[in-house]
């Protein structure tokens, strides 16, 4: 199982390659280990080996491939108005997360697959629910929607010109295009200068209050962005420490969750 | 089977590559020299005013460049050169004059508002690159050939002599490189050449920097088309921008570690 996922994780370099989110995830699970128990260390390591960095991205690859497109359900996080978790049915992270986090902990009765699957549900469904773009406000219709919006192409000496691009591919790999030629360590340096200190902040708590956290940092974003709505050079740098401020949580907190699971 | 995982990730890590944009390259390699070379003492206060590394803000300039209130620094990004063609710093457009300007600002920096301090570390970041960069000096018209001239490719089509320099130049035979690669790379000198390379002052980096800057038009003449250039020419193109760049990059740490010694 470990070679399908990472034959398929390089695989998906190949499909994310114009994006530069498989960057940013690589970064995000480099800091989560870098802040993991030695044991979940160990245990991350004895079941998706030992090249870290190829093991992210690997659901989408295999979606890519017709597999586990059962996945593809999991990924978002759904708020209420008081941005309480909405928790209908499994189909959401939270609850795929807790779900995994127990397979690992008792993973002396699992079967190694099972537990391969639950550690990368853990890391790829933590990341995707702290991507704007998955995260869902019951007061904010807009939120579930890839709607077009106006994307700030700069002046060059004349009024701002706009351009039109869709809203959940700024949050997936947008911020990335000033930074394309940093290194996954580039970001891990950057993520701990900017929020390292807030590490134990991010790490304390379950997934449910994590789910709310992440309303918080989105819910001011959808007070003024909607269908059209224009994305300054200004409000792109604002936005960009919103995309860099759920990176960093992700990171932590997948640490987090690795260290209580084999602890 | 091994053949076809050579093969998957041959071209998984050529496709990841090729999404690179070089602008932000060169830019980015030269704040990752100059992060790595910072004592810890300006790491911190960098840190701590702009709430990232330097290459976070490595073409901070050029993103607001045309934006209010920023719009007068868009004039800042060469280095101009007076009658005699000598670096002109009696010229507020000229990147060296405005480097040398900040150095003195700053030196108050611990009573400037927080903001200010911020925004100066904003142009050092850039402008120390870019009085670097071989293509961003511009000479009197009767003297020399004017920077914005152009170049052709293939289908004829025109292409900017600014692009060449700024942008491909340096990545010749290195689209698989990261900054952090090009830092391990190139920036490996030892104490005593990064003090040699930092002696002097901005205007003496520019004025040195000038014999590149000369070469660009003897290596890029107008009209040559810049997809035949030789291996050889080539070659004498990015050893250009390496020198400039690494030299970029110590000096930023230079000039960052200047300000917030002890």
């Amino acid at each position: 199982m470990k070679k399908i996922f990472l034959a398929l994780a390089l695989l998906m370099g190949v499909y994310s390659a114009q994006a530069w989110n498989w960057v940013y995830d690589q970064a995000t699970l480099l800091l989560a280990y870098e802040n993991m128990t030695p044991k979940a260390q160990e245990e991350l390591k004895r079941y998706l080996g030992e090249n870290i960095r190829s093991q992210v991205q690997t659901f989408e690859a295999a979606r890519k491939k017709g597999d586990l497109l059962e996945t593809a359900d999991w990924r978002t996080i759904t708020l209420d108005s008081e941005l309480k978790p909405v928790l209908a049915d499994d189909k959401n992270a939270i609850v795929q997360i807790e779900n995994a986090v127990e397979v690992v902990k008792n993973r002396a009765s699992k079967s190694e697959d099972e537990v391969e699957f639950a550690i990368r549900k853990i890391i790829e469904l933590t990341i995707e629910m702290h991507n704007i773009a998955n995260v869902y406000l019951e007061d904010y219709p807009y939120s579930k929607e890839d709607f077009e919006y106006r994307h700030s192409q700069g002046g060059y000496g004349k009024k701002e010109k706009f351009k039109n691009r869709k809203w959940k591919s700024l949050w997936t790999y947008g911020f990335s295009v000033f930074h394309s030629a940093w290194s996954a360590e580039m970001h891990v340096r950057d993520l701990k200068v900017c929020h390292g200190r807030y590490k134990d902040q991010y790490m304390a708590g379950t997934v449910r209050d994590w789910a709310t956290d992440m309303g918080k940092l989105a819910k001011p974003l959808y007070e003024w962005a909607g269908p059209f709505c224009d994305l300054s050079r200004q409000s792109h740098a604002e936005e960009e420490e919103r995309f860099y401020a759920g990176v960093a949580r992700a990171s932590f907190r997948i640490a987090a969750l690795m260290n209580e699971a084999t602890k | 089977m091994k053949k076809l995982i050579v093969l998957i990730i041959s071209f998984a890590v050529i496709s990841v590559n090729s999404a690179m944009a070089w602008g932000g390259f060169a830019h980015s390699a030269i704040t990752e020299i100059a992060e790595r070379n910072l004592t810890p003492q300006a790491r911190e206060q960098i840190h701590h005013y702009l709430n990232h590394s330097l290459p976070f803000y490595a073409i901070w300039m050029d993103q607001y460049r045309y934006t209010d209130p920023y719009r007068p620094s868009g004039k800042w990004h060469s280095n101009w050169m007076d009658a005699d063609g000598a670096v002109d710093m009696a010229n507020e457009k000229c990147a060296a004059y405005q480097v040398t300007r900040i150095q003195k600002l700053m030196k108050n920096y611990k009573n400037m508002p927080k903001e200010e301090v911020r925004l100066n570390l904003l142009y050092l970041i850039h402008l120390v690159a870019d009085m670097h960069c071989p293509g961003h000096n511009v000479w009197p018209k009767k003297s020399h050939p004017q920077y914005y001239y152009h170049l052709t490719n293939n289908k004829g089509k025109k292409e900017s002599f600014h692009k060449v320099w700024d942008v491909d130049a340096i990545q010749y035979g290195r689209k698989k490189w990261t900054a952090s690669y090009y830092a391990d790379k190139m920036a490996t000198l030892s104490p005593k050449e990064i003090k040699k390379i930092c002696k002097g002052t901005p205007y003496k980096w520019a004025a040195t920097s000038l014999p590149n800057a000369e070469k660009t038009f003897e290596l890029t003449p107008k009209g040559s088309n810049k997809q035949k250039y030789s291996k050889q020419t080539r070659e004498e193109m990015r050893r250009i921008c390496d020198e400039e760049a690494v030299k970029a990059g110590y000096r930023l740490a230079y000039v960052m570690n200047q300000i917030f010694k002890k």
